[in-house]
């Protein structure tokens, strides 16, 4: 039974943080703008996790942030996930010269360090929501394309494809009917990781201050605190909440993701029956004995 | 007309991809009338299924294909890598496989699966399809509820039975059969060869049955082709070929088979190993194992009349 309630778990928690980034200031106390103490106060009644440097209460900042932050990420996992999906499933069923072409493109963008070229791509295209997340996620298809194609190799291998393949099936009608039904459990786990990754590189780039200033994230909070001196001046509210934020969706995630992946493992394993011959009574080994 | 006419089909396949390219299949000659069974006899890697899977059209790319295939008339391919096979002729066939869980795609139900290989025009109304999948359950002794049934919830031989229910479900002229029923048990096994042998009856199927089961073959198969390294070695009626063979190869081979009657403690091993297909020199394939083997082995033996049946055997003698 723990393997479900890691999934659970996981999963309330993302349901939890999805729902405040959907309502997001309809919940928060305060307004995402709105001065409503002093600087840097520590947390009390009114204000549960202090104010940050411009005195606005952090509580409604997390929850507003919230939205940016998951928005982004799933964002960016979706496109991320569509890349690599198509490239993996693609590479995997074609083989072959197609197979090798993906796979160099994909060894390219496997091994170009993703944080630099994503500082480099935001700052070239200027600060934008939608830019971080294209860069997000042209930057982060390609493990699934790799775990996709590897599980479509097995998968196109199996005697109900070429089955369908003997009956005339279009590659498209194989592709779609008797290969991604195969993988769809893998392609929702790599989704969740990736999300868990993409929020991890949104809050970095927002930190770098390649988000545009006035929007909130958690990742801006950060920064916001960072540039303000708020740990030298012992104002630990107005950074360790987002950050808290942001361990606990990426620790959802995996929890989620891998519980996904588990699950899909079993259901998937195709029960291998198989008769061993007779045995055969070697005579030849006998008489050299 | 012939339903399938096989003509000095030869396949290479590239193993390594510097290597030379090891040819699977040599000179294999056969047809089959409508009705008429051909049992693929032979070891492991003699290159029974790579046949099979030509004639489907099944080989990968690394594949040359070398002969001629029609099957109903219409010419299947030419040499070309793979071998695709027009649409049109695709209809003709029907397949089965070995009947583990791969043979059926695990996440689809059963009647979508059938579904799929009904002819287009039957498939295009649902009313006319949902009839035939139930007819086609009920053909091989499945209950039409279990169109709702994922793959998982049938056991062994159901799950053949719906692997044959799909074959037949494009309406087929000719059936090709890889070790239909390895998967099972005996009895089982002896249930679903029935089954096979009535359907086919009743529709005028022929079939090309791969197996290295001497018994099962010669039981369903009105003809018997026994290859050996790619080749084929000998060829005739069932009856000829298992009664009185004239091939030292099929001889031991029959020998080594052990039948439910047999009172000997042990069975007959052929020695030595199957030969490496990269290297089979320029003699007759078997005479390394071959108890018979002479000076004249050392030139290949070409298919020749003799008797009633056609063997590649310098030393095969008449009787």
């Amino acid at each position: 039974m723990r393997r479900p309630s890691a999934f659970g778990v996981g999963l309330t928690v993302l349901a939890l943080f999805c729902v405040a980034a959907l309502l997001g200031p309809a919940i928060a106390p305060y307004g995402l703008h709105e001065q409503v103490g002093g600087v840097f106060q520590p947390p009390s009644w009114s204000h549960p996790l202090g104010t940050d440097d411009a005195g606005r209460d952090v509580l409604s900042l997390c929850i507003g942030g919230a939205r940016v932050s998951m928005v982004v990420a799933v964002a960016a996992s979706f496109v991320a996930i569509a890349i690599g999906a198509s490239i993996g499933v693609i590479a995997g069923y074609s083989g072959g010269l197609v197979d090798g072409v993906l796979m160099r493109i994909t060894d390219y963008f496997l091994v170009v360090p993703a944080l630099p070229l994503m500082i480099v791509i935001s700052t070239v295209w200027g600060p934008s929501l939608w830019h971080v997340v294209l860069v997000i996620g042209a930057l982060l298809w390609t493990p699934s394309a790799r775990v996709l194609r590897a599980e479509v190799l097995t998968v196109r291998e199996r005697s109900y494809v070429l089955r369908v393949r003997a009956m005339g099936a279009s590659r498209t009608r194989i592709i779609v009917h008797h290969v991604l039904p195969q993988v769809r459990a893998l392609i929702a786990a790599n989704c969740v990781l990736t999300i868990s990754v993409a929020i991890f590189f949104e809050s970095a780039l927002a930190f770098l201050g390649l988000e545009s200033a006035d929007t909130v994230s958690w990742g801006t909070m950060i920064a916001d605190a960072f540039r303000r001196a708020a740990a030298s001046s012992g104002a630990w509210w107005a950074f360790v909440p987002p950050g808290i934020c942001i361990a606990i969706v990426v620790l959802a995630c995996n929890l989620v993701g891998s519980a996904v992946e588990d699950r899909a493992g079993t259901r998937l394993r195709a029960p291998r029956l198989s008769r061993t011959g007779f045995a055969v009574a070697d005579r030849t080994a006998g008489e050299d004995a | 007309m012939n339903v399938l006419e096989v003509e000095r089909l030869n396949v290479e396949v590239a193993v390594a991809h510097d290597g030379p390219p090891t040819r699977i299949v040599r000179d294999a000659s056969f047809s089959l009338a409508p009705g008429q069974r051909l049992g693929l006899i032979g070891e492991s890697g003699c290159g029974k299924t790579t046949t099979l899977l030509a004639i489907a059209g099944l080989l990968s790319a690394s594949a040359t294909v070398g002969g001629r295939v029609s099957i109903a008339g219409v010419d299947q391919f030419s040499g070309i890598a793979g071998g695709r096979i027009p649409a049109l002729a695709r209809r003709d066939v029907g397949v089965v496989f070995q009947g583990t869980m791969n043979a059926l795609n695990p996440v689809q139900r059963i009647g979508a699966q059938l579904r799929e290989g009904l002819r287009a025009e039957v498939r295009a109304d649902a009313q006319l399809a949902r009839a035939r999948v139930d007819d086609l359950l009920e053909r091989v002794g499945l209950s039409p509820t279990l169109a709702r049934a994922y793959p998982h919830e049938l056991s062994g031989g159901m799950r053949q039975r719906a692997c044959i229910a799909i074959a037949l479900a494009g309406e087929p002229r000719l059936l090709l059969a890889d070790e239909p029923t390895t998967a099972l048990d005996t009895l089982v096994e002896q249930r679903i060869v029935a089954l096979l042998d009535e359907l086919c009856r009743e529709l005028q199927l022929a079939v090309v049955l791969v197996s290295h089961d001497l018994g099962l073959a010669a039981h369903f198969c009105d003809e018997i082709a026994v290859m050996y390294g790619g080749r084929i070695v000998e060829r005739g009626a069932a009856a000829e070929v298992t009664g009185a063979p004239h091939h030292p190869y099929t001889a031991l081979l029959l020998a080594a088979t052990p039948t439910m009657t047999s009172t000997k403690g042990q069975i007959v091993s052929i020695p030595g190993a199957p030969p490496d297909l990269r290297d089979l020199g320029s003699g007759c394939a078997f005479a390394p194992r071959c108890p018979r083997a002479a000076d004249v082995c050392a030139a290949r033996p070409e298919l020749r009349e003799l008797d009633a049946v056609q063997v590649a055997c310098h030393r095969a003698v008449s009787r």
